[in-house]
């Protein structure tokens, strides 16, 4: 008999609670597939940085684990309130409160572990759509094959298995303390209204303005001495500000409604009665919940943006397959061109040198503003010729420049260099004439490592660079397929000869080069699946909780509906409040989050880069939004219907 | 007198120094072997908080409730709850049945609960169904039958077990009239064939006329006392009708 109590009780919370099963079923399954991608042989032979990114990928399992757990505490409590009243009837019949545990637990475990079972099968065929992606990033050729680590089962299990006992232990705990009486009136326990709304407005108006000025501070995490303390502090207020913000709402809409010159109609007086009711007990949760959908919010944009970012700051950081800089004037590059084609088949490529300018004048400009003159070797301000510039521009795919006349050009890719150069526009002065500034450009030439000019490179026209000392010999090369990285090492490594028959090496050698293996492909990809990943768990959490939260105190609301429905309001006007409760119920959780969101992007990317990063950013925020909403709607409307259901149930 | 049922000065009060309300004030009676009583009064006059103490639902502030000569007020968690479990059946407004069981299965949780061996419990069921006239309905589930129906199914698990004492609050409270009626016609029928020892709170008055006796409870205190003896049930009903017009009188007129 308790076995037969025990199944049915699973199948009924299942049906009842599905949204909270469905949500731990999808969580298991991107748990699962994230740790058989942690496990994967095949893709760490692919990558030596494998390891970083699956040790990252680890580190927000675990976090998703803890917000799990957070969810499982709220379900089963939740749960626990909902059937208080059965479980009473059981102590009343006799049963002994260790068995009636027992049984709660078994039932919700039981629940668990369905969803768990289900949530790892959907997560093996989940491995096999991300295995795709990583194997397309990598340049590799992606085939179905089956999948199964035991070490990634057996640590999902671990973490479920973990959340579960830690969440039940407690709902084990509360159950054994609680009394009968508790347990059948707990249904008749009035919620506490607010009868002191002043300081919870108060409360609102500081996390308003607390919120606002840590979005305010936002840009001036760039320009403070200490970012990470700067940074701290934001976070510190933005997290409060939203907390307080949802605290304080309640009480201000009770307020505003109570101003002598504000009418509402029955209708609106109604809804949000509803929504004030609950609002004392339910607001800490609100809270928590709009903290969390910003995180998601902000999780989404960082993963989608960075997969629109990727190739943009990889055209900026290797605008050539291979960019070789050997501080040394004439050096003969036929054997680094041997190696490169061998190893990739060189397609195009570019030798040239950088001259000295004999003058510092844009670097004294710049003044302290100017960090790359501890790399200097002469002091002075490097240059190029303008035709070998335009051949380096369109071996980068840009345009080419034109040069007026009396006019030079600088190159830099700096952007806190940008700001200062417009502004100054320093002339120079190079062979007895003074030039001036004509333009100033700005796209990726491969500067970030110090080569191209050491962060300043000035364009001056062909005659004049003839007559000055060459300094720098330079290569830019294009291949037909990715550098490997024992070309890499190779070049980094090799000895070069100059004209003049004398050998250099090591120092003096500065390598760019854009590797099939390339570090930063993978930090994007881990930084891209990571981010998505948690938002998405959050996101489905968040959405869980606020469609768990529309059922409770469902028996006052039966009674409330009921009583309209005798009252003779039309199913039509009473399913239109209840779309109209459940709109504010889900709209308010998460309108400071789309809102910030906005702005945290909107001012977090540098003023310098805004121009580079804005298209990614913003189609980083459109794809956001349109899976959240997404999201949202479908537990939204499986919110109303299961409502509409309960309601009719009377 | 063979008492099942004993309240010797029993208290119950809420709250604290500045502001104490007592929803039971000193009361005794005691409840024969056998007998129907009833305890009415209106809303507010303690007889739920009244009927909660004698289950062991809630706690005594002062005074002791025995049952079978058993003190409850003493008795551990555990000890109360083997005592109910073999000694009290309930029955309440709103049925309290597990709807994940067949009506048949509510009935026989209650003997699996008391460990009863299972050749034995269907039986049992059967009987306690067919007195109440639910035989037919015992592969249905609750949602799936009448209130009046679940009410029966709710008495047949009380009296399943056969326990000193059957509790009910307000039984008739969701019935309507013809179902009010059979089921009243079923406890009657319970009392006199078994010997079954009923406590029945209620504020109506149609309900409380099958009692044997009646306690009215105002402010916490028993009001008045009604004993059936010879009477017909309407005769009862009448003079129950003049007692609940007096609770909103003068106290001193019923003296």
């Amino acid at each position: 008999m308790y076995v037969k109590l025990c199944l049915r009780g699973i199948r009924r919370c299942a049906k009842d609670y599905w949204s909270y099963c469905l949500t731990i079923g999808l969580t298991a399954a991107f748990v699962y597939a994230f740790h058989l991608l942690i496990t994967a042989k095949e893709l760490r032979a692919l990558s030596s940085d494998f390891d970083a990114a699956a040790s990252f990928l680890l580190v927000i399992s675990i976090i998703v684990a803890c917000v799990t757990l957070g969810m499982v505490r709220y379900a089963t409590r939740f749960i626990l309130e909902r059937r208080s009243r059965e479980l009473a009837a059981y102590l009343l019949l006799g049963m002994k409160k260790k068995t009636v545990c027992r049984l709660f637990l078994a039932e919700n475990a039981g629940v668990g572990l369905c969803a768990l079972i289900g949530g790892v099968l959907l997560g093996s065929l989940l491995y096999q759509v991300l295995r795709a992606v990583i194997l397309n990033v990598l340049e590799q050729t992606y085939s179905f094959a089956v999948n199964f680590s035991l070490p990634a089962l057996l640590l999902t299990l671990l973490y479920f298995i973990l959340s579960y006992l830690l969440a039940l232990r407690k709902s084990s705990k509360r159950l054994k303390k609680i009394k009968i009486y508790d347990l059948m009136y707990a249904a008749r326990q009035a919620r506490t209204p607010l009868r002191h709304p002043l300081p919870r407005i108060l409360i609102f108006v500081l996390s308003l303005a607390l919120l606002i000025h840590g979005l305010h501070e936002i840009p001036a995490i760039y320009q403070s001495y200490d970012a990470g303390l700067t940074m701290m502090l934001v976070v510190v207020m933005l997290v409060s500000g939203i907390y307080g913000v949802h605290i304080g709402i309640p009480a201000l809409l009770e307020a505003l409604c109570r101003l002598p010159f504000v009418t509402l109609s029955q209708a609106h007086l109604f809804s949000l009665r509803q929504i004030t009711s609950r609002a004392g007990a339910s607001a800490a949760v609100t809270g928590t919940v709009s903290l969390l959908l910003t995180l998601s919010l902000f999780c989404f944009t960082v993963g989608f943006g960075s997969r629109f970012l990727y190739p943009v700051m990889q055209q900026y950081s290797y605008p050539y397959d291979v960019l070789l800089e050997v501080r040394v004037p004439r050096v003969d590059f036929a054997p680094a061109l041997d190696s490169i084609d061998k190893d990739c088949t060189l397609e195009s490529y570019l030798s040239y040198s950088l001259y000295d300018s004999g003058q510092s004048a844009v670097q004294e400009r710049l003044g302290d503003t100017y960090y790359h003159r501890y790399y200097s070797h002469s002091g002075n301000d490097c240059c190029i010729g303008l035709s070998a510039y335009n051949r380096l521009r369109s071996l980068a795919g840009l345009s080419e420049a034109c040069l007026p006349a009396g006019g030079y050009f600088i190159h830099s890719q700096f952007p806190e260099y940008w700001e200062p150069l417009s502004q100054i526009s320093p002339p120079v002065r190079i062979a007895g004439r003074e030039w001036k500034l004509a333009g100033l450009y700005r796209e990726g030439l491969g500067q970030q490592y110090g080569n191209n000019g050491l962060g300043l490179l000035l364009i001056l026209p062909d005659e004049l660079v003839q007559t000055l000392p060459p300094v720098f010999s330079c290569l830019a090369a294009n291949t037909k397929t990715s550098p490997s990285p024992n070309l890499a090492r190779c070049l980094q490594a090799g000895s070069y000869q100059t004209w003049e028959g004398t050998w250099v090496s090591g120092p003096s050698v500065s390598l760019n080069i854009c590797t099939g293996d390339s570090g930063d492909r993978m930090a994007y990809l881990t930084i891209s699946f990571s981010a998505f990943y948690l938002g998405l768990v959050l996101l489905l959490i968040c959405a869980t909780v606020l469609s768990l939260q529309q059922t409770s105190g469902m028996a006052a609301q039966r009674k409330r509906f009921s009583l309209l429905n005798r009252l003779g309001v039309r199913e039509s006007a009473r399913n239109r409040l209840i779309l109209k409760q459940l709109a504010v119920s889900f709209g308010l959780p998460a309108a400071v989050p789309l809102i910030c969101n906005l702005f945290i992007f909107g001012l977090a990317i540098p003023p310098g880069y805004r121009e580079l990063t804005a298209p990614a950013a913003c189609w980083g925020l459109v794809l956001t939004y349109l899976l959240f909403f997404l999201v949202y709607a479908c537990y939204f409307i499986a919110a109303y219907l299961s409502f509409q259901r309960e309601i009719r149930e009377v | 007198m063979n008492s099942v049922l004993r309240l010797e000065r029993v208290e119950k009060y809420y709250g604290s120094r500045g502001a104490i309300s007592k929803a039971v004030d000193d009361i005794s009676f005691e409840v024969a072997q056998g007998e129907f009583l009833g305890v009415m009064g209106p809303s507010g006059s303690g007889k739920t908080t009244l009927l909660n103490m004698i289950a062991a639902i809630d706690t005594v502030s002062a005074g002791h409730i025995l049952i079978g000569g058993q003190d409850v007020t003493e008795l551990s968690e555990d000890e109360l709850s083997d005592f109910r479990r073999t000694n009290l059946g309930f029955i309440f407004q709103n049925y309290n049945l597990l709807d994940t069981l067949t009506l048949g299965e509510n009935i026989s949780l209650a003997l699996t609960i008391n460990r009863i061996p299972r050749r034995r419990i269907n039986a049992l069921v059967a009987e306690a169904a067919r007195r109440l006239g639910i035989e037919d309905l015992l592969n249905q589930y609750p949602g799936e039958v009448s209130g009046g129906q679940q009410q029966r199914c709710a008495c047949a698990r009380a009296l399943v077990t056969r326990p000193k004492l059957i509790l009910a609050d307000e039984p008739t409270g969701a019935l309507d009239s013809k179902n009010a009626r059979l089921l009243l016609e079923q406890f009657l029928s319970i009392n006199r064939e078994l010997s079954a020892t009923l406590l029945m709170v209620t504020h109506d008055a149609f309900s409380a006329s099958y009692c044997s006796r009646i306690l009215f409870l105002k402010d916490g205190r028993i009001f008045n006392e009604l004993i059936r003896g010879e009477k017909s049930r309407r005769q009862f009903f009448q003079e129950i009708l003049d007692v609940m017009s007096l609770l909103g009188g003068d106290f001193s007129d019923v003296r």
